[in-house]
């Protein structure tokens, strides 16, 4: 699918015009803008596509029966694409009101439109977990988060980490959520490190980061 | 469930064009003195109210703002969607069969239910006013029929229907639902156009042009709300349709959409052969009223957008 150069040019020449720069927390009828010229360019596929209509600009709308795509666990075992490519190409034509099947959608559009998915998500659960209460954690079950789905053990190893916890339980959080939200710079594409914080934040629920922070704070 | 009604063929058949006769006659009668143009090129257009999906719902400025934006667009009237007048998410009234596994739905679908039907038909009447106070026109009532509807509810909606001063209904809905509607567009002698989409795996959808045709043989009171962007998207020939069925076809649903289950672009960026079938309706000057419904993606607003689709179709007209 060409979007159109012509409006995604428009599109940075008016915020050029305005004087703000994508990221500065400027909004439009597609949401806020993003902090790169990359996810600026999912934003505008998003928006072009109509995904916003049923889906939200912030994800979590689910007009006429469409998925939130904040809690997907669909989108959350996606990774650059590689599942929502095939999905919006082929839409969901047996629907009521279907979702269409945007065939036109080169591989690098796609690329950029789950870029841009996933930063939404970050930001989104980052939010929720922050604000959520964590319920009592198992450490036995952390452990295996650790060693396992997150995949934290690759690189680290938790007696290291341990030390390193702040005193506060919402800093403790912080900490461990932190660095997985996007926090892009422009130009740089996210190395793997950030590529896997970013999908532990994306994916965790409350009790994972309760068993997570349990398991630390054990070997502290 | 009330009993099926048996349809004398002959008598079926003479019927149907003078109920369709009758209910242009009825509606263009009733047009008030409207603040803008009642036609275009001989046209009629209107527009679906969906298409101002970026007015938060339950928004109080909601109502004054459709009345604005219409008249910007220079549109005098519209396809009221019921989520536009009902006080409760369109979600709980069970068109969307996936939406009906929420936890909460029953308690919704109550609720909904209730208000429906002790709300005094004052309040319907008052929006109406509203409208024409702006010189504006509800045309057509938008209300999705489906299976978690009781008889009363369905009984109810003609009267909001007629309340709101709508010369018909205008119903995304199934053939089953069709066939249940059977006694109330008889008993209320009140027209219901089904309105397509393109599923076309579930035979019970709107979406070819057998499932109309089906629709259209079960009552004189039944017409199509032609969608010739889903149409098109379903692969169908909207043109086609069209020139067989105009007389029973009361209003087309102007969006251009891709073929093969295609998005939604901007108007003359699609596949859907709106130019001719303006041009179609114009030159044999058929009274098949032309909505505009806008669902493409945009960084602008609805008001400008429904303006430039009313700017596209002027040009073509008036051409």
């Amino acid at each position: 699918m060409k979007i159109g150069r012509g409006c995604l040019f428009l599109t940075m020449l008016t915020l050029g015009i305005c004087g703000q720069e994508a990221g500065t927390g400027q909004k439009d009828a597609g949401g806020a803008h993003a902090p790169t010229e990359a996810l600026e360019r999912g934003r505008a596929l998003y928006v072009i596509s109509s995904c916003h209509f049923c889906h939200g600009v912030d994800l979590t709308q689910t007009a006429m029966g469409a998925a939130n795509l904040m809690h997907s666990r669909v989108v959350g075992a996606d990774t650059n694409g590689n599942i929502l490519g095939p999905l919006v190409k082929a839409g969901l034509p047996a629907l009521q009101t279907s979702m269409p099947s945007y065939y036109e959608m080169t591989p690098k559009e796609i690329f950029d439109l789950a870029a841009y998915i996933h930063y939404l998500r970050q930001i989104g659960k980052y939010a929720e977990l922050m604000a959520a209460e964590l319920p009592q954690g198992d450490a036995s079950q952390g452990k295996s988060v650790f060693d396992g789905a997150a995949g934290c053990s690759k690189c680290h190893t938790a007696e290291s980490l341990a030390p390193r916890l702040k005193k506060q339980p919402n800093e403790q959080k912080k900490q461990l959520l932190l660095p997985a939200v996007a926090r892009p710079k422009e130009g740089v594409a996210p190395n793997a490190a950030a590529q896997a914080h970013s999908k532990f934040t994306e994916n965790a629920s409350p009790k994972g980061v309760s068993d997570l922070l349990t398991y630390l704070r054990g070997l502290k | 469930m009330p009993a099926r009604v048996r349809f004398d063929r002959r008598a079926f058949l003479k019927s149907a064009p003078a109920i369709s006769l009758a209910f242009r006659s009825l509606a263009g009668g009733a047009i008030p003195k409207v603040a803008v143009p009642q036609t275009v090129g001989g046209l009629h257009f209107g527009v679906e109210t969906f298409s101002f999906h970026d007015i938060p719902q339950g928004d109080p400025k909601q109502l004054p703002t459709i009345l604005s934006n219409m008249i910007a667009a220079g549109i005098p009237e519209c396809e009221i969607m019921s989520g536009h007048i009902e006080p409760f998410p369109n979600i709980s009234t069970g068109w969307w069969v996936q939406t009906r596994r929420a936890v909460d739905f029953p308690k919704m679908r109550e609720e909904s239910r209730h208000w429906r039907l002790t709300v005094p038909m004052d309040y319907y009447a008052t929006i109406r006013k509203q409208f024409e106070a702006a010189g504006l026109r509800i045309y057509y009532y938008n209300i999705n029929f489906n299976e978690t509807f009781t008889d009363a509810e369905r009984d109810r909606s003609f009267e909001a229907a007629k309340a709101l001063g709508a010369a018909a209904i205008s119903s995304s809905t199934v053939l089953s639902e069709a066939q249940r509607l059977v006694p109330f567009v008889e008993k209320h002698k009140f027209v219901v156009a089904m309105h397509n989409h393109n599923n076309l795996v579930d035979p019970d959808q709107f979406a070819t042009p057998s499932s109309f045709e089906k629709a259209l043989a079960m009552s004189p009171y039944f017409m199509c709300t032609l969608d010739a962007g889903h149409f098109t998207a379903g692969n169908n020939d909207a043109v086609a349709f069209l020139k067989e069925h105009h007389q029973r076809i009361t209003n087309v649903h102007l969006r251009d959409r891709k073929r093969n289950n295609g998005p939604n672009r901007p108007f003359g960026q699609g596949d859907t052969p709106i130019k001719e079938i303006l041009l179609t309706i114009r030159d044999h000057k058929w009274p098949v009223r032309c909505y505009i419904e806008y669902e493409y993606g945009s960084f602008r607003s609805s008001e400008e957008e429904v303006k430039t689709c009313m700017e596209y179709c002027r040009n073509i007209v008036q051409s």
